[in-house]
C-alpha cells in the first residue's frame, strides 16, 4: 500500500511540474509579446484548449508509464528482492531468486543467491551432523514406540494439566470404539496429542484420581497408584490404573504427569451384576418354596387325620413347588458362567495347535491333531493354557515313559453345550486304579488333572475302546463364549504409537485467547470440498480433510479425513475438480452426523485453512441443522500470506507452496489440501515473527488490514 | 416270612441303592421296594463294590458325590468288570452341568437322573431298564 501511495504522489507531482513549467512558459512567451498581439495570442491558445488539454494527458500518461516502470525495475523490485530474502532466510532455504530487471539488481540478486547457496549448504551440514546425533535417539525412541505399540493394554500418558502427550494405538481403538457406542457418529478418533484426558474420561473421577496421587505424593508415597471406574456415555465402563510420572529433581521428585492403563470392563461388570441378582433370585425363589413346602408338610403332621383328599392337594403342593425350584435351579447352572481371571477365550481349533506344540516340546511325542469339523470351527473355550497344556503334557510324558507310546492323537469334538478334548493313543491300556492315581497327580509337581479340570468346571475320564484298540483320556470342557472382539495387532509402520514428550513442559494453558503465543497454540488445519462455489445458494460439502499441529509440530497420526453425502447429484464440474462422485458419498454418513465429529476433532484448537472465509460459511451454514457451532478463533493462510508477502500477487496454495518449498500432493483433495496448508502455516510462524507477529491476537489484527479480509461468500 | 414272600424275593430282581443322603434312601427303599424288587442300601463307594460282588444287583441307583469313591469310579468298575458290566447303572445325582451328564454316560451309565425328579419317571425307566 505505502507504495502505491509514493507512485500515486510521484506520478501527481510530476504532472504538476510539467502543468506548472508549460504555464510559465506560455505565460514568459506571451510577456515578449507587444501589447497588440497578446489578444490574438490568447484567442489562438484558448482555440488550441482541447489539443493542449490532450497533449498534457498525454504527457502525463507517458510520465506515469515512465514512472511505473521504473518504480517496478528499482523500487518495487527492491522491496520483492527484499521479501524473497526473507523467505530464503526463514522459510525456505532453497529458495532463489530469478527477477532481476536491472543489471544493478541482477548483482545484488546474484550476491543474495550466492549468500543463500552458503546458507543452504551450512544449514544442510548442520542438519545433517544433527540428524546423525540424533539417530541414536530416534532408535531408542522408535524402541519404546514399537513396544508400546505392541502392548495389550492401553496406555495413555498426560501432563499434570491432563494434556496427552503419548498413546498407543490400542488405547486409540478401545477408547474411540467405546465413545462411538455412545455417539451419534463413529468416533475416529478420541484420542489427540495435547488434547486433554477431561474430554474423554469422567471429569469428577478424573480429577479425584489426580487429587488423590497428589495428596498420596504429598504423604511420602514413592509408588502410588489410584484405580477408578468410570461409566462412559456409551454405557461402557472402563478401569482405569493411575500412577504419577515423576521427573527427579534435586529435594523431591517432580510431579511431571500421569501413566494410564484403561481396560474396558464392561462385561466383567455386567457378569457380575447379573450373577449377584441371579443369586438373589434363587435364594428369595428357595425360600418361598421352602416356605410353601413346610406350611404344606406341617399341616399335614399337625393334622394326621384329615380326610385323604386334603391330604392329596397338600403333597401335591409339594411335588409341585419341588419341581419348580428344580427348573429353576437347571435354569441358574445352565446360564452361569466361570468368571476366572486367569481362563482365557481361545478358539477351539487354535488351543489344539497350541497344544499339539505344547506335548511336542514337553514331551518329544509325535502327536498328530484334529479338529473335528462339526462346528467346531467356531467353537471357543475358557481355557487357562499353561495350566491345561502342563497337565496334559505331563499325562503324555507317562505315557511315554510308562508306557513306551510314542504317537498321540489330539482331537477336538463339538457336542452342543461342551467340547471333547481326547488324547488318544495305541496300545497300552491303564489298569483303572492306575488312571485314578494318574488323574489325582500325587506324585506329580504342579496341580493335579482334577485340581485343573475344577478350575475349568470341566471333568476328565479315561476310557479305552477295546474295538478300535485304542485309549484315551478324555477332558469335557463347557464351550464359551468369545473374548470382545480383539483388535489386530497394529502393523509396526502405519501404526506408530503417538508421543511428544515436550507437552510434558507446555505450561498450563492459562493466557487467554489472543494473547498467547502463535507457537504454543494447538491448530486444526482443515479444507473441505463443495458440490460448487455458493454455499447460499444450496451448495453443499462432499469432504472434510483436517490434520492438527500441536507444539509447533504436525500430528502424522491423527487426520481427519471424512467423505460426506451431500443429499444431492454432484455435478460434473464438481466431479473434474475434486473426483469425488456419487458413488464414492452414497453410504458416506450425511452432514448431519459428520460436522459434529469434525467438531470434537476442532475441540479446543485453533482452525487454520486457506481462504477459510468459504469453508466458515459451509459449516456456519449448518449450524442449526447440526447443532454445533464453530466459533474457534480462526486463521487465513491466504490472509496471512498477504501479511509476510504484501509485495507477491499470488496468493493461491499452490505459489505460496512453491514460495515457501512446500511440496505439494494431493491438490484438490480435502485431506491433501489440509496437509499442504498445515505445512504452509507451519513456515510463516517464522516470517510472521520476522514482522513482530507472534500471538493470536496480533496476527488476527495483521490479517483484517490485508485486501482479502473483505471476501464474502 | 412267608413261602410266597420267599419265592418273590427268589424270583424278584434286584436293586441296589448307593446314596449317602439318608433321607432320599428312606424314599429309594420304600418305592423300589413296594415296586416289587429286593432292595439293599450303601451309603459309600467302597461298600457299593463290595455289594454289587456281593450282592449281584440287576441293577444300580448309584449317587455321584458319595464318599470314599465317587458314583463315576463305581460306575467305570462295573463297566470294566466282565462280571458286572450286565448290571444297569442309574445316576441319580444333584451334578447336573452338562459335562458331568456328558462324563457319566461317557462311563457307560444308562440313565442319568438330576434331582429333585419326578417319582414316577424314575419308577417308569427302572422298569424299562429291567426289562419290565
Amino acid at each position: 500500500m505505502k507504495l502505491r501511495a509514493q507512485f500515486i504522489l510521484a506520478v501527481t507531482g510530476a504532472s504538476m511540474f510539467v502543468a506548472a513549467a508549460v504555464g510559465t512558459s506560455l505565460y514568459t512567451l506571451r510577456g515578449t509579446l507587444p501589447d497588440a498581439q497578446q489578444a490574438p495570442f490568447d484567442a489562438a491558445l484558448g482555440a488550441a484548449a482541447g489539443a493542449l488539454a490532450f497533449v498534457f494527458m498525454l504527457v502525463v500518461a507517458t510520465l506515469a508509464w515512465l514512472l511505473h516502470a521504473f518504480y517496478d525495475r528499482h523500487v518495487a523490485s527492491a522491496q520483492r528482492l527484499a521479501e524473497e530474502s526473507n523467505i530464503i532466510l526463514s522459510a525456505n532455504p532453497a529458495h532463489r531468486i530469478a527477477e532481476a530487471p536491472t543489471a544493478q539488481i541482477a548483482l545484488l540478486r546474484d550476491a543474495i543467491n550466492a549468500f543463500a547457496s552458503r546458507l543452504e549448504n551450512l544449514g544442510n551440514d548442520v542438519e545433517a551432523r544433527v540428524a546423525a546425533a540424533r539417530a541414536d535417539l530416534d532408535q531408542e525412541k522408535t524402541r519404546l514406540a514399537a513396544l508400546m505399540s505392541q502392548l495389550s493394554e492401553s496406555v495413555v500418558v498426560c501432563n499434570v494439566a491432563a494434556r496427552v502427550l503419548l498413546y498407543n494405538p490400542r488405547a486409540q481403538d478401545l477408547l474411540s470404539a467405546c465413545l462411538s457406542e455412545g455417539a451419534a457418529a463413529p468416533v475416529q478418533s478420541a484420542l489427540g496429542l495435547g488434547r486433554s484426558l477431561f474430554s474423554v474420561i469422567e471429569r469428577s473421577a478424573l480429577s479425584h484420581a489426580i487429587e488423590d496421587l497428589q495428596y498420596r505424593l504429598e504423604r511420602g508415597e514413592t509408588a502410588p497408584v489410584s484405580v477408578f471406574i468410570t461409566r462412559l456415555p456409551g454405557a461402557r465402563m472402563l478401569r482405569v490404573r493411575m500412577a504419577p510420572v515423576l521427573t527427579p529433581a534435586p529435594a523431591l521428585p517432580d510431579l511431571s504427569g500421569f501413566i494410564l492403563i484403561i481396560e474396558d470392563v464392561t462385561r466383567e461388570v455386567e457378569m457380575g451384576v447379573s450373577r449377584e441378582s441371579q443369586l438373589r433370585s434363587l435364594i428369595a425363589r428357595t425360600r418361598a418354596t421352602l416356605g410353601n413346602i413346610g406350611a404344606a408338610t406341617g399341616s399335614l403332621l399337625v393334622h394326621p387325620d384329615m380326610d385323604m383328599a386334603k391330604q392329596r392337594s397338600f403333597l401335591e403342593i409339594v411335588a409341585q413347588e419341588t419341581r419348580a425350584l428344580g427348573s429353576e435351579v437347571a435354569r441358574v447352572e445352565a446360564g452361569y458362567r466361570a468368571v476366572d481371571p486367569a481362563l482365557e477365550s481361545i478358539g477351539g481349533a487354535d488351543f489344539l495347535a497350541v497344544l499339539k506344540r505344547g506335548i511336542e516340546n514337553q514331551t518329544g511325542l509325535l502327536v498328530s491333531s484334529r479338529a473335528d469339523d462339526a462346528g467346531c470351527a467356531g467353537v471357543w473355550l475358557a481355557i487357562d493354557r499353561a495350566a491345561m497344556i502342563d497337565v496334559i503334557s505331563r499325562i503324555s510324558l507317562r505315557l511315554r515313559t510308562q508306557c513306551a507310546v510314542r504317537e498321540v492323537a489330539l482331537s477336538l469334538t463339538c457336542r452342543g453345550g461342551h467340547a471333547e478334548l481326547d488324547l488318544t493313543w495305541r496300545g497300552a491300556t491303564l489298569s483303572l486304579e492306575a488312571a485314578r492315581e494318574w488323574q489325582n497327580g500325587a506324585s506329580d509337581a504342579g496341580a493335579s488333572l482334577d485340581d485343573v479340570m475344577k478350575q475349568h468346571r470341566a471333568e476328565a475320564l479315561y476310557g479305552h475302546d477295546e474295538a478300535a484298540g485304542h485309549a484315551y483320556f478324555r477332558v469335557l470342557l463347557p464351550v464359551s463364549v468369545p473374548n470382545e472382539p480383539r483388535v489386530l495387532p497394529p502393523e509396526l509402520a502405519s501404526r506408530p504409537t503417538f508421543y511428544d514428550f515436550d507437552l510434558f513442559h507446555q505450561p498450563r494453558q492459562s493466557a487467554a485467547g489472543d494473547a498467547r503465543a502463535l507457537t504454543e497454540l494447538s491448530y486444526t488445519v482443515f479444507d473441505t470440498e463443495t458440490t460448487g462455489l455458493a454455499p447460499s445458494h444450496g451448495d453443499q460439502i462432499v469432504s472434510i480433510g483436517a490434520v492438527r499441529i500441536v507444539n509447533g509440530k504436525r500430528l502424522a497420526g491423527e487426520m481427519f479425513d471424512q467423505l460426506v453425502n451431500p443429499r444431492r447429484r454432484l455435478s460434473a464440474s464438481a466431479v473434474r475438480i475434486h473426483g469425488i462422485t456419487d458413488d464414492m458419498v452414497e453410504r458416506a454418513p450425511t452432514i448431519d452426523r459428520a460436522l459434529p465429529a469434525f467438531h470434537r476433532y476442532c475441540e479446543d484448537t485453533v482452525l487454520v485453512a486457506h481462504n477459510a472465509a468459504f469453508d466458515l460459511r459451509f459449516l456456519q451454514l449448518k449450524e442449526d441443522e447440526t447443532g454445533v457451532c464453530f466459533d474457534h478463533p480462526v486463521l487465513d493462510t491466504l490472509m496471512l500470506s498477504a501479511v509476510v508477502h504484501p509485495g507477491q500477487a499470488d496468493h493461491t496454495l499452490e505459489a505460496i507452496a512453491t514460495r515457501l518449498g512446500v511440496d505439494v500432493v494431493g491438490r484438490h483433495t480435502a485431506l491433501g489440501d489440509a496437509l499442504v496448508t498445515a505445512e504452509i502455516f507451519l513456515r510463516m510462524l517464522p516470517l510472521l515473527a520476522m514482522k513482530d507477529i507472534r500471538t493470536l491476537g496480533e496476527a488476527r489484527e495483521a490479517a483484517r488490514s490485508t485486501p482479502f479480509a473483505r471476501l464474502a461468500y | 416270612m412267608s413261602g410266597p414272600q420267599q419265592w418273590s424275593r427268589f424270583l424278584s430282581k434286584k436293586v441296589l441303592i448307593a446314596d449317602d443322603e439318608a433321607n432320599i434312601v428312606v424314599s429309594l427303599d420304600f418305592l423300589m421296594g413296594h415296586a416289587g424288587y429286593t432292595v439293599r442300601s450303601v451309603f459309600d463307594g467302597e461298600a457299593a463294590l463290595r455289594e454289587l460282588a456281593s450282592f449281584r444287583p440287576d441293577l444300580i441307583l448309584l449317587d455321584v458325590m458319595l464318599p470314599l469313591r465317587d458314583g463315576f469310579e463305581v460306575c467305570q468298575k462295573i463297566r470294566d468288570d466282565p462280571a458286572l458290566r450286565a448290571i444297569k447303572v442309574v445316576m441319580l445325582t444333584a451334578k447336573g452341568r452338562e459335562v458331568e451328564v456328558a462324563k457319566g454316560l461317557a462311563l457307560g451309565a444308562d440313565l442319568y437322573i438330576t434331582k429333585p425328579f419326578a417319582t414316577r419317571e424314575l419308577l417308569a425307566s427302572v422298569r424299562r431298564l429291567l426289562g419290565e
